[in-house]
């Protein structure tokens, strides 16, 4: 089996399904986890694990895009 | 059927003679490496699948909740697969990789629309692959880690592969016999 033979009915399922109805079969049907942790707002206090602070634009955050991801490892 | 391959089954001697009257039952649950099927160990990273396949039988008769071993007699089950290419999903090469891959980029595209993040096990979204018909599987192959009774004992967590399998989804379909070829007892 190679890409090239079933990308076509790969896209074909994720074009049609809604995102409602592909969340609901993975944990209904399937057995999907969530992750429900948000890891922006954990609380350290009880471990000894150095962050960075909130303002401190991280390295992992998307939303900061690629030139952030440079200050970060600069940093 | 082009692609034919021996595997070897690991099982208690009660549970091979009841496959060989009424076939394989399929394992099933969130653990099970490449999702629904029934596993054998193949020729491929290791080619000493009987070995493995006993090992194995020897390692799963351990109950480690309760201290006993849920049975002693053991049988390696030797079966024939064969499956056509176009449903044999070989994650033990670039082509099945890159397949794997896609699904996952096409889930999380779509998932991260609402917001969610999901944990990802290959298991689930391979039996979502195949029943919501987005791939044809009848036949899956990976490498592995897995740990024997040795590896269990002496806490041996390794990241390095030690074996390949595959997970057979239609039993009645894809195998097409079958045979005790060892026997054995736990003392």
């Amino acid at each position: 089996m190679k890409l090239k033979d079933v990308k076509e009915q790969i896209d074909a399922f994720f074009d049609t399904i809604t995102a409602e109805e592909l969340y609901a079969i993975s944990v209904l049907k399937y057995g999907f986890s969530e992750i429900t942790v948000d890891l922006e707002n954990v609380h350290f206090e009880t471990t000894a694990v150095s962050h960075y602070s909130s303002d401190t634009p991280s390295a992992f955050d998307e939303q900061h895009g690629h030139s952030s991801f440079g200050l970060a490892l600069a940093a | 059927m082009n692609l034919s391959f021996e595997g070897h089954h690991g099982t208690s001697s009660t549970s091979a003679k009841e496959i060989l009257l009424s076939n394989y039952k399929l394992s099933i649950g969130h653990q099970e490496w490449l999702g629904n099927g029934v596993y054998f160990f193949v020729p491929g990273i290791s080619t000493k699948t009987l070995e493995l396949a006993e090992k194995w039988a020897v390692a799963q008769a351990w109950d480690n909740l309760n201290k006993v071993f849920l049975y002693r007699d053991y049988c390696v089950l030797q079966s024939r697969i064969e499956v056509d290419d176009s449903a044999f999903l070989d994650l033990t090469v670039e082509d099945g990789v890159e397949i794997l891959s896609y699904l996952v980029d096409r889930y999380t595209e779509k998932i991260n629309t609402i917001g969610r993040k999901m944990m990802f096990l290959d298991g689930l979204l391979l039996n979502l692959a195949r029943e919501e018909g987005i791939l044809p599987l009848e036949v899956v192959k990976g490498n592995f880690y897995i740990k024997f009774a040795r590896e269990r004992v002496e806490r041996i967590n390794l990241r390095i592969n030690n074996c390949t399998i595959c997970a057979v989804f239609n039993p009645t379909r894809n195998i097409t016999s079958t045979s005790i070829v060892k026997t054995g007892r736990i003392k």
